[in-house]
């Protein structure tokens, strides 16, 4: 019993780095944890690039979750990890109704849930986003983090991918509206 | 809202461009128009969705750059669940296939437990067809409604039957019957108990076993110790039919 606290305390510890935007943690994450994710994505058949795409899917709806405050691991953190991944890989593959009793009863609690868990309704809209962001095409996804994130001109970023400055606007345009659609199919699906 | 001037405005907000004027008109509107609130936190969520996403691929990148995902790579092979997952789907697909034959084995339960009345009351068969007999008395009186297929007044007419009449075992062999077209199993096993041990006949009696089967196998828990016992016995009016009766069940 107080192995298991202090497994969940340990788990908690570092969520709450991540909510004080910790840089150094998720590399962290990844030298302590990938391994683990990578090994049952293995056995299970899967490569390397599927287990380094749901890594970072999982750590995405970790982010998302930790935004809220009263969110908390009931597992340790490789277990979460571990689950989340498995179970988003068996997602993108629609395998997830064949093969998810099966690791369930080896995980002992049914993966779908620990990833599910603790994420609201209002988080669906981030989580639409993250599939949405790495639909469109990588021009469009570049002058919306060049508009967006790095805060840049229509000028600035016409200059620097050879466009004009209307071309730029309406491409923004289009791409905002591209991503919308993808994430209202994403939400409805 | 609506209309590109806003959409303008947001942009300008999130990227950080307004005047203060223009800021404080903003943040004015902001608090009245629901939609703009709304409008406002989708491109906020796009930010931070953005943020993270680069965040977490930068990473990605750098990890692959320092050889990171390389070194994973020669982690020593685990047990691989390949055969396993094949086994595990042959299985599956076997349960599947023996739960298939089985459905297209199951037998029609009902169907196997009807009796023809012509094996037990011939003169309930001949009158079938024909206009009801005179229903003076309370057996020609169950006739007539067994002839017309109304169960339920037969039952009435041979349940006044009292049981010291002569007629009280045939009765309740009817009774068993028209309890069995109606497909009611229990009931026409405690008819046929009851005109087992009223029956004098050896013949009667065979019948009154023979429905008794017929009720169990009705109720889809068919009595195998009746079945054999009838089976084995060549003397037994139904004995023939208790072969073929054990070839239909599983």
């Amino acid at each position: 019993m107080a192995e298991e606290h202090e497994v969940k305390l340990a788990a908690n510890q570092l969520l709450e780095r991540f909510r004080a935007n910790d840089t150094a943690l998720l590399r962290e994450i990844y030298t302590d944890h990938f391994n683990a994710c990578w090994s049952k994505i293995r056995q299970a058949g899967g490569t390397r690039e599927d287990c380094r795409e749901v890594f970072q899917e999982a750590l995405y709806s970790l982010l998302v979750k930790t935004q809220n405050p009263e969110f908390e691991l009931k597992t340790s953190f490789r277990g979460y990890l571990v689950q989340s991944c498995f179970y988003l890989w068996l997602k993108a593959r629609k395998q997830q109704q064949l093969w998810l009793p099966l690791f369930s009863q080896e995980f002992g609690v049914d993966p779908g849930t620990t990833v599910l868990e603790g994420l609201e309704e209002k988080d669906q809209l981030l989580m639409s986003m993250y599939v949405a962001l790495r639909k469109i095409s990588s021009a469009c996804r570049r002058v919306l983090e060049l508009f967006f994130l790095e805060k840049r001109s229509d000028k600035f970023i016409a200059a620097s991918m050879g466009y004009s400055v209307q071309f730029v606007k309406n491409k923004r345009q289009r791409c905002l509206k591209t991503l919308r659609s993808i994430i209202a199919k994403t939400t409805n699906s | 809202m609506s209309g590109s001037s806003s959409a303008d405005r947001i942009e300008r907000y999130v990227q950080d461009v307004m005047t203060e004027a223009e800021k404080a008109d903003f943040m004015e509107e902001l608090e009245r128009d629901e939609a703009l609130q709304n409008e406002l936190h989708y491109y906020q969520q796009l930010q931070q969705s953005m943020r993270w996403n680069r965040q977490l691929e930068q990473l990605d990148r750098r990890l692959e750059e320092e050889g990171f995902f390389a070194q994973s790579e020669q982690l020593p092979r685990p047990r691989s669940y390949r055969w396993w997952w094949a086994a595990a789907a042959a299985l599956a697909l076997l349960i599947a296939g023996m739960l298939w034959w089985q459905s297209t084995r199951s037998p029609n339960w009902d169907s196997l437990a009807t009796v023809e009345i012509k094996d037990i009351d011939l003169e309930a068969a001949r009158i079938r067809g024909t206009r009801p007999l005179d229903t003076r008395s309370d057996l020609s009186g169950a006739l007539a409604a067994i002839a017309a297929e109304d169960y339920s007044a037969a039952e009435s007419y041979l349940q006044a039957i009292p049981a010291g009449d002569s007629t009280y075992a045939r009765a309740r062999l009817l009774l068993a019957c028209s309890a069995l077209a109606v497909e009611d199993y229990p009931r026409a096993g405690a008819y046929a108990r009851e005109a087992y041990a009223a029956s004098t006949q050896p013949l009667d009696r065979q019948k009154a076993e023979w429905l008794q089967l017929k009720a169990s196998v009705g109720a889809k828990r068919p009595d195998r110790t009746l079945l054999d016992k009838i089976a084995s016995d060549k003397k037994h009016r139904f004995s023939a039919d208790a072969l073929r009766l054990k070839t239909q069940l599983p």
